[in-house]
């Protein structure tokens, strides 16, 4: 997956930085974001391969920033969103604005990057 | 004035305390130096562990790089990798040769553990293990602070150290709450028989939470292979018997029937309501007849639970016991499941019964409307169509009128109005035969109203002049001799209205004004007379009317409405009516509204001016009819009051009212109210003399006065009671007391024996002074009898006459005013008395 752009945003830096290190480890390129706003701040002038987001962030919300992708960006680019457990009403919702995909905490990261390649590579396809 | 001013205000002023200014800058200081140490250890503090939440930030920086190139280190990986790892363990080692650092390092790898898992988790668990980490646990575990014991357990067993199980075991029965629960939790999910350890082993209660705790560590165990739980169902701790009965039922280990059976006679109501949820749910039939022999002796939650195991697991054989129990049931919630369980057995078996109006209370008859609506189709039939339906709807009124005179004829007799009977049809014998039978149908089965419909009814019509009006209870009617003579007895109860009325002289001839009115069974002829021109001579009465005499000479009760007349006297007499048209209307309009029937139909009275009459002239017999009819009393409002009075005292009264009523007889005036006095004094005269044969023959067989009173105490007041009983109570309390001495209660013995001995030796006394003044009388008497043997003149010597030896009960009475000789005065000082004690 060389050369694959991966933005993952979660306030949580410690499970961020081992799954920054997963990922990097996988062959992507990781860029770290920690709240809504610099989501936004990013996605003004970088277009990512994939966004992994969590769910619940200051200022952002993993909803609200897919539902600024698809509408105000009109981007189709995957999205996975990580939530917590017994939190399906948000992951309904998320599904509903486009999200292509969502894995619940706690995370297996083993198991994240298989579903990060997965879709990334239905991008390609 | 200027100094006087001077001198108030001056008092007035309060003068201010004399404090030593340097006391009170030492004071300043004081406060000042306070608030300095307490702003500057605040900020201390702050900074210090805003520090140190900075060293953490800093070291977990440091940290989670490393950790993830533990976590995700491949044995196969490159060589320069696994030099990279190599440096980096050597690192962590001289790292965690720190304290800060290692609990730093503990931190990160414990938050990850919440973050992560799978493969990643379980070597997380491998490198806290690696490094060494859990000796910090192991000692915290030996720390006096209950706190530091119980992080040392979270820690082990949150990092799952399977190897720190037997230290933690030993918390399991720990005094302090937190550390014995923390290690009930590392007990069970350390090891797969910690479950089995903590069951045998925990002898303190284990609540609701601990237990959906325990159950959660249970759960969510991988190839998890639960013990036979029904091993601790002998358990003595009841909450290891709740938590394996829930673990049973939770694991669906049917293998305990018996255990289940044996454990619904405990007393603990948790415990039942567990095994009757295990019973139902594991449908053991055979637990049935225990759940219904518990049933009564169990809570109504327990009740509640029994029923609902009941529907689930009864049978038909079952209805019975909870048929019982809705009859026996006092809880309005048990007996709503007991019908609740019942339906479930037999479905429909109980139908709803509560705000059901009875069917009776819905009337066949259609609505206003549905009538319009009939009478508006009906207009739009053919004509042939029409009629036979007016002959239906006439058959069906003439049935219904039938029911109802057969059902209440007394009432109807007297409610009937000219709009009920103005439309009354005459039935044939042959025709209500038929019809009669089938009424009942017809008005309850639809199906039937067929067969009435086809019936042939004949008509004849009865004109609605004032045949209505002169029904009327306050006719007068008078009966015949030919029939009446026939059935007296019958007669006798008819309720029969005498007015002074005037009647003519002259009959019409009977063809002209006679109704025929023919029903099923009575045949009632209406004799028209007519009005008379002018008032009418006693002599002028017919002949045939002084045969009342003979009816009212039978009279022997007292006369009422309400056993007048019945349906079936009426129904198999036949009676002629003479209809008496009044002479003068307003002789009946001037009438009293209320007529006083008992003094109105005095039967006594009545005898008596018959008999009167047949002295007079026993030939004219006219004047003998009407002398039979009474005449109505009316009393003026003193002589109407003194007669309520009096019937009051007959009522009420006794042989005390004999002064009274011979004080009113004194003053009376009306004759009518002296008989009646007179009555009264011959009737008290007769039963006072039968009521002193019913006195009791002596003192001891009356009850005593505390009787009651002692039923309705409690034990202290008894006691009080008693004492007092003791020192003015009498013969009439032997009896009471004899009976408490056989009492269950030892105080109340004592003191019913202390009273009857005091009352015994009291009656002794008395009976002595009693035969002692009986003999002075003796004496005197003897005296007085040789005095007048002397033919000495009659003098008493008082002097002479010993004085009688005064007991102490009399002395008592003298002395203390309290006592005195009515039964209220006793009560009174008997309240007083215990008032004060």
């Amino acid at each position: 997956m060389d050369g694959k752009t991966v933005l993952l945003a979660d306030d949580d830096e410690l499970l961020a930085s081992l799954l920054h290190f997963r990922l990097k480890k996988a062959g992507y390129s990781v860029d770290h974001v920690l709240d809504g706003k610099e989501v936004k701040e990013y996605l003004s002038h970088t277009m990512p391969d994939i966004i992994v987001s969590d769910i619940m962030m200051p200022y952002f919300s993993g909803i609200e920033l897919i539902n600024y992708v698809r509408k105000e960006l009109q981007s189709k680019i995957p999205i996975l969103i990580i939530s917590s457990a017994g939190n399906e009403e948000n992951v309904l919702s998320a599904f509903e604005l486009g999200a292509n995909d969502f894995i619940s905490k706690p995370v297996s990261p083993s198991e994240l990057l298989v579903r990060i390649t997965r879709e990334v590579n239905k991008t390609h396809i | 004035m200027i100094f006087n001013l001077s001198k108030y205000t001056q008092k007035a002023l309060i003068s201010t305390p004399k404090i030593p200014t340097d006391f009170l800058w030492a004071l300043s200081l004081f406060f000042v130096l306070i608030a300095v140490v307490y702003f500057g250890s605040v900020f201390f503090f702050r900074n210090k562990l805003s520090r140190h939440d900075k060293d953490v930030k800093a070291k977990r920086k440091v940290f989670s790089p490393m950790i993830c190139e533990f976590l995700f280190f491949e044995e196969d990986g490159e060589k320069k990798e696994k030099m990279n790892y190599i440096d980096l363990k050597i690192q962590i080692r001289e790292l965690i040769k720190n304290r800060f650092d290692r609990e730093v390092l503990t931190e990160v790898l414990m938050d990850l553990r919440t973050d992560v898992t799978g493969k990643t988790r379980t070597e997380l668990f491998h490198i806290y293990q690696d490094l060494e980490l859990h000796k910090d646990a192991y000692e915290k575990l030996n720390s006096w602070r209950w706190e530091m014991i119980s992080k040392g357990i979270y820690e082990l067993t949150q990092m799952e150290v399977k190897d720190s199980y037997s230290l933690i075991t030993r918390f399991i029965n720990d005094k302090r709450k937190t550390i014995r629960k923390q290690a009930e939790i590392a007990t069970v999910s350390l090891k797969e028989e910690g479950i089995n350890y903590f069951l045998d082993h925990t002898k303190y209660k284990i609540s609701e939470w601990q237990q959906i705790k325990l159950l959660d560590v249970v759960r969510n165990k991988t190839d998890y292979q639960p013990p036979a739980f029904r091993l601790w169902l002998t358990s003595k701790n009841n909450d290891v018997v709740l938590f394996s009965l829930r673990l049973i039922k939770y694991y669906n280990q049917n293998d305990a029937s018996a255990s289940l059976i044996q454990l619904l006679r405990h007393k603990s109501d948790a415990i039942k309501k567990e095994v009757i949820f295990c019973i139902r749910d594991f449908n053991v039939i055979e637990a049935v007849p225990t759940l219904k022999i518990i049933f009564w002796k169990c809570t109504d939650d327990v009740k509640m639970f029994v029923l609902e195991a009941l529907s689930h697991l009864g049978s038909e054989d079952d209805i019975g016991f909870l048929e019982d129990i809705m009859t026996k049931e006092m809880a309005f919630t048990v007996k709503g499941k007991a019908i609740s369980a019942l339906n479930t057995i037999r479905p429909e078996g109980m139908l709803p019964t509560q705000d059901i109006v009875p069917t009776n209370e819905f009337d066949n008859t259609a609505p206003a409307h549905v009538v319009e609506l009939t009478s508006s189709i009906e207009q739009t039939l053919p004509i042939n169509q029409k009629e036979k339906k007016v002959e239906n709807k006439e058959t069906l009124a003439s049935a219904k009128m039938v029911i109802k005179d057969s059902q209440d004829l007394d009432n109807a007799s007297l409610e009937i109005v000219q709009n009920e009977i103005s439309f009354l049809p005459i039935v044939t014998e042959n025709v209500t035969d038929t019809g009669s039978k089938s009424i009942e149908n017809v008005t309850t089965s639809r199906a039937n109203q067929a067969d009435l419909m086809d019936l042939t009814v004949s008509f004849e019509e009865v004109l609605p002049l004032s045949v209505a009006d002169t029904l009327h209870y306050n006719f007068l009617p008078i009966v015949t001799a030919e029939n009446i003579l026939d059935r007296q007895e019958i007669v006798n109860d008819l309720p029969v209205c005498f007015e002074e009325i005037e009647v003519v002289k002259e009959l019409k001839s009977e063809q002209e004004g006679t109704f025929e009115y023919e029903t099923n069974e009575i045949l009632v002829q209406f004799e028209e007379l007519i009005a008379p021109k002018k008032p009418i001579l006693e002599t002028d009465l017919p002949k045939k009317h002084s045969k009342i005499d003979q009816v009212f000479s039978n009279q022997k009760s007292k006369f009422s409405f309400a056993d007048a007349i019945t349906t079936s006297d009426l129904s198999n007499i036949n009676v002629v009516y003479d209809i008496l048209n009044e002479a003068n209307d307003s002789s009946l309009e001037d009438g009293p509204d209320e007529i006083d029937w008992y003094n109105a139909f005095d039967l006594p009275k009545l005898e008596q001016s018959r008999e009167l009459s047949r002295e007079i002239d026993s030939g004219d017999e006219m004047v003998t009819a009407l002398t039979s009819i009474p005449k109505p009393l009316f009393y003026d409002d003193t002589a109407l009051n003194t007669m309520a009075l009096l019937e009051d005292i007959a009522e009420l009264g006794d042989h005390r009212e004999i002064p009274h009523l011979k004080m009113l007889l004194q003053h009376e005036t009306n004759a009518a109210v002296k008989i009646r006095i007179n009555e009264l004094l011959a009737f008290f005269t007769i039963t006072d003399d039968l009521e002193v044969d019913f006195e009791p023959s002596s003192k001891e067989e009356r009850q005593s006065i505390f009787h009651n009173i002692i039923e309705v105490s409690d034990l202290e007041s008894k006691i009080i009671l008693l004492n007092e009983i003791g020192e003015i109570g009498d013969a009439q309390e032997i009896g009471l007391l004899e009976n408490l001495l056989l009492s269950k209660e030892r105080k109340l013995q004592r003191a019913a024996k202390r009273a009857l001995e005091k009352i015994v030796s009291r009656q002794t006394i008395t009976t002595k002074i009693e035969v002692l003044e009986d003999a002075t009388i003796l004496k005197e008497e003897n005296e007085i009898a040789d005095a007048s043997k002397n033919d000495y003149p009659f003098t008493v010597d008082f002097e002479a006459i010993s004085p009688i030896e005064t007991t102490k009960k009399v002395q008592d009475h003298i002395q203390n005013p309290t006592y005195g000789n009515t039964l209220f005065d006793h009560l009174c000082a008997m309240s007083t008395k215990i008032y004060e004690k």
